[in-house]
């Protein structure tokens, strides 16, 4: 089945996507394995995307970016008499005067150029997917007029791609955060890329985009940022040092590298240093690179740039007829958007966090993934794939909620696991049926209880006791308890284990953050009462299986030992509780030494060997110790 | 009338589930197989995280290296090499005179003179898997050739 593709086609770089199980995917490119490609062409070789770059400087006239600034614009179009000062390739008036590219003697229309790209995008998603792909919806700039979508269409045409749609960038964006499914809202799409800044607004009704305004400006984006940073650091070294590294080729490449990684850096971290050794020579001594920049240095360094995009935001609200506090919803696109200073100068305008959680370099062509998935028909309503909202638990010893079915697991899913008795011949069990994020049962949404009756009397822990939670695609539980001593089994159904209200999940997500700490606290305390409850029937398994063979006034010792736990498991601290626990363990270590010790004299033949039994015992006890008792009383 | 309208309503329903359960299971298929694939060369993936935060850290003991000519110094840059060799790695070398080849390098600056194509000078070696991914292009200089205003002439001794 043929898939339709989504792709973001770009001044600097390009991304191709697509629905893969109702979700869209980002493509990497083949040869680089990266989820980006620069929009980078080389005719004559026909190189495209990294290729192309690493070979630009050489071959410069031959290699054509930026090729989307002249795309269905005339040659005496203002961009394209702008492109022409800036690029070293050669633009020529084609036919009907528009611009075209001329590279050793023959032309290229835009188009051309473009569908080479497109080209490489449409082979990387055919080999991702492992079939031939021969529809894409393709993205452009909400001001794109119809001359430059026809040409943008054409190029998709001469990539063998049929075009099934143009959308608009800022549409896609709102389609990657779901936004077509609000109605009468605003919204506002901020968009600062590599080379351009864009803004658009965008009102939603009854599913369909409608742009009330754009504005932006097309010579603006993050190499401006960029060669802030290498002035910066070249004349602080010039200060230092009294040597330019401008005058170092080879060294301001190396200073541009740096400058790139800090600026991704400082999106994290609030300074970094900038490590160069060896960067250049003076008077035959090495010169090194050495400084640290901080995040209030590098924002004071690019203020302005940032200042200058709210002007062009203002105008396209005036345009529009509206306020900053009519804007419903704020989306963040392209890569510059990750510097914190951007996204707070947006916040302060409009008054709202703006959406940014979807990687602001890939939600253009998501966006037009989706699109794709919705005109192939692969996006219904008919399937879509829940998740569980909440973990669904089963309650075990000492109020404990174990997790079965951890929040946001998929349905349909089942899971199964064994748990066992707490209590020495105890012949059923409760199964406590919980749904939430706190670790005690009593915390969390009771879902149902149910008893499962006739275990045959044992030891505590002997008892295999089955557990299934099986969650079906509508939302409804069945749990199943299943003793595998005798086969006998009981189970419940729990319908709308799904179906919860979204202030529903947000209140009970909300509840356990908020109770995090004092819950982990009261977990630990469990813990330890669990702990000392297992040492207690472990002493006194070992007392009676000792009998007469331990020392009476030993025995009595550990009596008292077990008494003193036994009187604080419910009351005491937890650190009481290990304390005297740990007491415990140790006076019962004494049983077995006194035991071993006690056949050293009879026998009167002390040997390596005893020693070792000796110790072997008490490692058993340990690990006695340590074991869990998953119960259900 | 108004049962074939219902017939063909629940035929429609049908037909569309189908189709979207052939799409669940191809694409479901599909994952399994790049699954495998990505799993043969997850050794190669979670090598390149850390090598690509490491080669910086090479070039500059082999900066020093250039400066000091210390014995102790040229062994232990060797040892890294090493390290990298036996993670699948090697190193790509480009020769002085050699036709510069974008597939595996990259042009810094092209140079005035010489013989056109051909690699003047090497900045930065580059690295790549022995089967398959160039984790850095080498960084060259190449000659443009001897160029008049009109057009490039290329000598060819």
């Amino acid at each position: 089945m043929a898939k339709t593709v989504g792709i973001d086609l770009g001044t600097t770089n390009s991304v191709v996507a697509v629905m893969e199980g109702g979700k869209p995917k980002v493509i990497p490119a083949a040869d680089t394995g990266r989820n980006i490609t620069p929009s980078v062409v080389e005719p004559v070789k026909n190189l495209v995307g990294d290729v192309a770059k690493r070979q630009a400087v050489l071959n410069s006239k031959n290699t054509i970016a930026s090729v989307k600034r002249l795309m269905g614009r005339r040659i005496d179009d203002s961009e394209v008499k702008r492109t022409k000062d800036m690029v070293p390739y050669e633009i020529k008036s084609g036919k009907d005067g528009m611009a075209v590219v001329e590279i050793e003697g023959k032309t290229y229309t835009p188009q051309e150029i473009s569908a080479k790209v497109l080209s490489k995008l449409k082979k990387d998603a055919e080999t991702y997917l492992g079939e031939s792909v021969e529809a894409a919806v393709i993205t452009v700039p909400a001001y794109f007029d119809d001359a430059q979508r026809q040409a943008t269409k054409q190029a998709g045409e001469i990539a063998g791609l049929k075009v099934e749609r143009i959308i608009n960038e800022p549409t896609a964006a709102a389609l990657a955060y779901g936004l077509d499914k609000k109605n009468n809202e605003k919204i506002a799409v901020y968009d600062l890329g590599g080379g351009t800044f864009d803004i658009s607004i965008l009102e939603i009704g009854d599913g369909v985009f409608e742009v009330k305004a754009t504005n932006g400006d097309t010579h603006l984006g993050g190499d401006d940022f960029d060669e802030r940073i290498v002035d910066y650091i070249v004349e602080e070294f010039k200060k230092e040092n009294s040597l330019d590294l401008k005058q170092d080729k080879q060294a301001l490449q190396r200073v541009r590298d740096a400058a790139e990684k800090a600026k991704i850096e400082l999106s994290a971290a609030t300074e970094i240093e900038i490590n160069q050794p060896y960067i250049t020579q003076k008077d035959g001594q090495p010169l090194h690179l050495t400084m640290k920049l901080t995040r209030a240095k590098f924002e004071g360094l690019v203020a302005d740039l940032i200042e200058k995009t709210m002007k062009p935001v203002a105008d396209a609200l005036k345009d529009a007829k509206l306020s900053p506090s009519d804007i419903n919803e704020v989306i963040m696109v392209g890569g510059m958007t990750r510097v914190p200073s951007v996204a707070q100068e947006v916040k302060k305008f409009f008054g709202k966090e703006p959406n940014k959680s979807v990687n602001p370099d890939e939600v253009v062509a998501v966006g037009a993934a989706i699109q794709a998935g919705v005109l192939g028909g692969e996006v219904k309503d008919v399937v879509l794939l829940d998740v569980t909202p909440l973990t669904l638990a089963i309650e075990t010893m000492g109020s404990v909620a174990t997790p079965m079915i951890p929040r946001n697991t998929t349905v349909p899913t089942a899971k199964t696991e064994v748990f066992s008795t707490a209590a020495d011949n105890q012949t059923q069990v409760e199964i406590h049926v919980t749904q939430g994020e706190r670790p005690l049962a009593a915390d969390n949404k009771s879902l149902g209880k149910f008893v499962l009756d006739g275990i045959p009397p044992s030891p505590r822990g002997v008892p295999q006791v089955e557990v299934t939670f099986d969650l079906d695609s509508n939302g409804i539980l069945t749990v199943t308890a299943k003793d595998k001593a005798t086969n006998k089994e009981t189970n419940i159904k729990i319908t709308g284990a799904v179906g919860l209200s979204d202030e529903e999940v947000k209140k009970a997500q909300e509840e356990a953050e908020k109770y995090k700490a004092e819950d982990e606290q009261k977990a630990k305390k469990i813990e330890s009462r669990n702990r000392a409850d297992q040492m207690i029937a472990t002493t006194e398994k070992a007392l009676k299986d000792a009998g007469d063979k331990a020392p009476a006034e030993i025995k009595e010792k550990v009596e008292a030992k077990v008494k003193d736990l036994k009187d604080i498991l419910d009351t005491g601290t937890q650190e009481e509780l290990e304390q005297k626990t740990k007491d415990l363990s140790d006076t019962l270590s004494e049983v077995g030494q006194a035991m071993y010790g006690g056949a050293q004299t009879t026998q009167g033949t002390p040997t390596e060997e005893n020693k070792e039994e000796g110790k072997d015992e008490d490692k058993k006890q340990d690990k006695d110790d340590v074991e869990e008792g998953e119960v259900v009383e | 009338m108004k049962k074939d309208n219902k017939i063909n309503k629940r035929e429609e329903e049908v037909n569309n589930l189908k189709n979207q359960l052939a799409r669940a299971l191809a694409d479901y298929d599909n994952l399994n197989k790049r699954t495998l694939v990505e799993r043969q060369n997850l050794s190669q993936i979670s090598s390149l995280r850390i090598v690509i935060k490491l080669l910086p850290i090479l070039d500059m003991l082999e900066d020093a290296q250039k400066h000091l000519a210390d014995a102790g110094l040229a062994i232990s840059t060797g040892e890294f090499k090493r390290i990298l060799q036996e993670e699948g790695l090697e190193e790509i070398i480009p020769k002085i005179g050699d036709k510069f080849d974008e597939n595996l390098e990259e042009v810094v600056e092209a140079l005035e003179g010489g013989i056109e194509g051909k690699i003047a000078e090497v900045v930065l070696t580059g690295w790549k898997f022995k089967e398959g991914l160039v984790v850095r292009h080498a960084k060259v200089k190449v000659y443009l050739g001897l160029t008049h205003k009109k057009g490039k002439v290329s000598l060819t001794n």
